[in-house]
């Protein structure tokens, strides 16, 4: 069975099926009947993940680490956890803007970024290159293992040249393979259905390789896992293996290499392809973050009893590293090696084929792209011919860097820094972490913080990884680890500024890390982002917030003709023809300009093609005059700041609650004024209403009571009780006409007027009642005729009651009253003084409130001056103020006393003729 | 358990869905990193036995994926 001929049939044959399959899955692709539009097959694809290093690797690890191999596997199982955020994320948003690789991913989330995209392709280059080199090698080694067991198998791998070497021819049917199912479409955002549908049949076959394997050992070579385990614990060097001390840097290695994992897995050039560029449909994600965790649990099950058995059995089975081929050999079966041997040759060839994909497109899409686009005149001619050029260069970069990676196989092959390279990769892909989740989550990271970090923490790697792996291959003195470069022992590369201790995976990434995240944060807080950063940063951090817009943000003009040709050299007659499927077809149509939503389409399909960083420099060579949409960009802060927003209108709202309730308190404060004066009132009234009718009642009391009253005195009871009920009732007229004033139903029969004859109507009207108070009244009148628009009776009401208030007011024993009419402006002013002791400049205004005399009315008593009602004065004002004028009191000017003044406007000209 | 499987749910009721989703979610991120963390595994590490550390370790992986089955397949029904 172990024959050359039976090996490669096999192994050729297999690699045969994966064509068969690929291109049944791609036939179906075409008829629509799809067959990687299910979850498993997304989560079988993910498992791309393990490599030939995982297959052969990890119970090489494990015999040598203990259970630190798992790490490899825990990270990623924790990123897959995070899936429903952080992976549908990067899946919408790769969906969205036509995202071809992780270089892609970068330069698109930083405005778009030649340069950046440029820097990540030539990191992963130089990162995963040797990582391809370390599947063809295991395809070596593991065939020459079958091949010459029980010898050793160094002696042939030294002594073959390149032809003879499986792995070259390997390589070179895996060119065949990528070309025909990684590049058929230009576009490489769209989905390789064939090529996915090889690589979960080909997680299928390792993982069964490798239970099958595992089975045999466990139950084959012992009698189940007690009975390993049992032999184990009687083995002292073994006893201690699996414990936390073997694990290389005790408890920071392990969180250290957890976290490398984590980050790795994301930033893998395969896994992003996979993950990202691959899925046809975000919901695959929920089956895939348990399914393919579970994955590598059933592939990790049997690694250490592999590994046990393996020590266990002693020399007999050689490397650790090969434990998985040895282990059924030793045992002598036939085709157990040789499936296994399979199973290590598909967790290699599923490797190097998505690996080699991912890093064609970012060569041809970041690096050799740009280039040529600044080639003026490739603008200009080849026209149409630019389609099959870029198939041309991605084929071409396939090939190369398949021969680059057998190169770096065949020349430096048994060196350590291709033993090791598994997880300096790792540690290398990690340095893209930081740009990817930075520029995920926070807006504020800037392209140049983006470079900077980018080449800090790429260079500090080199320094802590690959250089001393080089110094250990011999290639440069090994004093360079012991005692660091010159000399200078604080710049050791596994012990930088004195940290030993550490694991070298742990170390490296401290202070990459440190370097890379601290120049993104440090650099971006200093550096101004251009509005199309800014955009593409909001686009990014917002992927998955339902109300963002994806609408153009740029505006500029170009006509439909331009872009139609633009398309057709880039891109061929087809997919231009679906780009323009829905744009009008008429004869004119070239001339026609093309709307926005038009040149987002184009630049979508060039993005799907050519990267986001190119696509957009050929839209910007045909688009004239183009600006932002300030528009659409408002909307798409808008939905950012949709928050912030809404807690300025809770704010806004608050504020005019709080404006209204002081208002509504201002009006209550009113309203109860209101009532208490209301309540005043009545109390008022009442009580003056009171005063007659009691007087009234006794006096009529009396005069029922008493028979043997004097005639005289009956007379005079009577005389009481008529004043007294006169008095009520013109109390109850002025309460009336207080009312009528207050609720605007007062009547007053407006007529043109002399006011001076009015006044010298009054004064005799009021002259008895004055003379029989010794009153002397002086009448002045500067103005006749004073012509007025007024009512007669009720001015003359208002007169004499100013007349007769004054009367009540003079001085006692020689009281003077002044009357004056005169012209004032346009208005005549009349006033009534006396010479009594005056008002208070602070009661004048108190005198024309309702039933304001009756807090003086002591002093009056005292007087025996017969008492007003108090409403004499809040009535006059009421009038005059219906009739236009005014009424106040002021200082008497002549006599000293009070002076109440009247205003009234002139009548008009018409009106007075 | 969910007593709401087959009623046709409007957005308010998914977005609340979602979001308690969600929130199961991140504690069992929470979960994972606690258990493949050292503090529990130096504990686990010093029990008696060759493999305890081992089988600890693939316990508490397997109780992470199955759990996460469990949400994720609950949450995809609806």
């Amino acid at each position: 069975m172990r024959t050359d001929p039976i090996i490669l049939t096999a192994a050729f044959g297999y690699l045969a099926l994966l064509f068969v399959v690929a291109a049944w899955g791609d036939r179906r692709a075409e008829t629509g009947r799809t067959v990687i539009g299910s979850p498993t097959v997304y989560a079988l694809s993910i498992a791309v993940y393990c490599t030939a290093w995982t297959f052969y690797g990890s119970v090489g690890r494990a015999a040598e680490h203990g259970p630190s191999f798992l790490l490899i596997y825990l990270g990623p199982t924790l990123a897959m956890l995070t899936a429903p955020f952080l992976l549908r994320k990067m899946v919408r948003i790769a969906a969205r803007e036509r995202i071809t690789s992780i270089a892609d991913f970068i330069s698109a989330r930083y405005g778009k970024s030649t340069g950046l995209g440029a820097l990540v392709a030539l990191m992963a280059l130089i990162t995963i290159t040797p990582y391809i080199a370390l599947q063809l090698k295991a395809i070596t080694v593991s065939h020459a293992i079958l091949i010459n067991y029980p010898d050793s198998a160094d002696n042939t791998l030294t002594n073959e040249s390149f032809w003879m070497d499986k792995s070259f021819w390997v390589a070179l049917v895996l060119a065949v393979f990528i070309i025909l199912f990684g590049t058929r479409h230009l576009d490489a955002s769209e989905r390789h259905e064939g090529m996915v549908a090889a690589i979960a049949l080909e997680s299928l076959v390792k993982l069964a390789a490798f239970l099958a394997v595992g089975l045999f050992v466990v139950f084959g070579l012992f009698a189940g896992p007690g009975d390993l385990f049992r032999q184990v614990a009687l083995t002292p060097e073994l006893t201690h293996l699996m414990s936390l001390d073997n694990v290389p840097g005790g408890v920071t290695g392990w969180v250290g290499m957890l976290i490398l994992a984590f980050l790795a897995f994301i930033t893998l050039p395969r896994q992003f392809q996979v993950l990202v560029v691959e899925n046809v449909d975000e919901r695959h994600l929920k089956r895939a973050s348990w399914l393919f965790p579970l994955y590598m649990l059933l592939i990790n099950l049997f690694v250490i009893p592999i590994a046990l058995a393996g020590l266990l059995l002693g020399e007999a089975a050689g490397n650790p590293d090969s434990f998985v081929l040895t282990l059924p050999l030793l045992a002598g079966t036939e085709a157990l090696p040789l499936f296994v041997f399979i199973g290590g040759l598909s967790a290699a060839t599923g490797m190097v084929i998505v690996e080699t994909i991912a890093l064609s497109t970012m060569v041809s899409n970041q690096l050799v792209m740009p280039l040529l686009l600044r080639l003026k005149h490739l603008h200009i001619n080849y026209q149409g011919r630019l389609a099959g050029w870029l198939l041309g260069i991605r084929r071409i970069s396939i090939i190369l860097i398949l021969l680059l990676g057998y190169l770096y196989h065949a020349l430096i092959g048994d060196s350590y820094s291709l033993v090791t390279i598994g997880l300096v990769s790792f540690a290398g892909a990690a340095q893209l972490a930081p740009a990817l989740l930075l520029g995920l989550y926070w807006r504020g990271a800037t392209r140049q913080g983006a470079t900077l970090g980018l080449i800090a923490g790429f260079a500090v790697w080199g320094y802590t990884l690959l250089l001393p792996g080089f110094a250990q291959s011999g290639w440069l003195s090994a004093t360079l680890l012991t005692d660091g470069p010159w000399g200078i022992g604080w710049l050791t590369p596994y012990a930088l500024f004195g940290l030993n201790g550490w694991d070298i995976y742990t170390h490296s990434l401290l202070w990459s890390m440190m370097a890379n995240v601290g120049l993104i944060v440090g650099v971006s807080l200093f550096t101004r982002p251009t509005p199309l950063e800014q955009t593409q940063a909001a686009l990014f951090t917002q992927a998955l917030h339902p109300n963002l817009q994806t609408t153009s943000l740029w505006r500029g003009q170009t006509t439909q003709g331009e872009l139609n040709e633009l398309l057709e050299r880039y891109l061929g007659a087809t997919a231009t023809k679906r780009v323009f499927a829905n744009a009008l077809h008429r004869d004119d149509a070239t001339e026609q300009p093309a709307s926005t939503e038009l040149i987002t389409r184009a630049e979508q399909a060039l993005a799907g093609s050519l990267g986001s960083a190119s696509a957009r420099v050929l839209i910007n060579s045909v688009v004239r005059g183009e600006a932002l949409d300030l528009e659409s960009i408002l909307s798409i802060l808008d939905t950012t700041s949709q928050t912030l927003e809404s807690n300025r209108e809770l704010e806004q709202k608050s504020q005019e609650l709080a404006r209204i309730g002081e208002e509504l308190r201002a009006a209550n404060e009113r309203l109860r004024e209101l009532d208490r004066l209301k309540d005043e009132f009545v109390a008022m009234v009442s009580h003056e209403l009171r005063t007659p009718l009691t007087s009234i009642r006794a006096f009529a009391e009396i005069l029922r009571d008493g028979d043997e009253m004097p005639n005289e005195k009956r007379q005079h009871f009577l005389g009481v009780i008529v004043h007294e009920s006169q008095r009520l009732s013109r109390l109850i007229e002025e309460i009336l006409d207080l009312a009528r004033l207050e609720s605007g139903r007062l009547t007053l029969n407006p007529e043109t007027l002399d006011l001076a004859a009015l006044a010298r109507h009054s004064v005799d009207a009021i002259s008895r009642l004055q003379e029989n108070r010794g009153v002397t009244l002086n009448i002045k009148i500067d103005a006749e005729p004073a012509m007025i628009v007024g009512d007669s009776d009720r001015l003359e009401q208002v007169i004499i009651n100013l007349l007769d208030n004054a009367g009540k007011f003079a001085d006692r024993d020689d009281p003077q009253i002044l009357l004056r009419l005169y012209a004032h402006k346009k208005h005549f002013r009349l006033s009534v003084e006396d010479n009594g002791p005056g008002i208070s400049a602070e009661e004048r205004e108190r005198v024309f409130e309702k039933f304001h005399q009756i807090e003086q009315s002591s002093d009056t008593a005292t007087r025996g001056r017969p008492k007003g009602s108090g409403l004499g004065l809040p009535i006059s004002r009421g009038i005059v103020a219906h009739l236009g004028g005014r009424l106040w009191a002021d200082e008497g000017a002549t006599l000293g006393g009070a002076c109440l003044i009247m205003e009234l406007p002139n009548a008009p000209e018409t009106e007075r003729d | 358990m969910n007593t709401n499987h087959n009623l046709p749910h409007d957005s308010r009721h998914s977005a609340g869905q979602d979001s308690h989703h969600h929130a199961r979610l991140i504690a069992l991120i929470l979960l994972a990193v606690l258990l493949f963390c050292p503090p529990l595994l130096v504990v686990v590490d010093r029990l008696p036995g060759v493999a305890s550390l081992v089988l600890y370790l693939f316990g508490a992986w397997a109780l992470v994926i199955g759990l996460g089955a469990w949400l994720m397949e609950r949450s995809a029904k609806h």
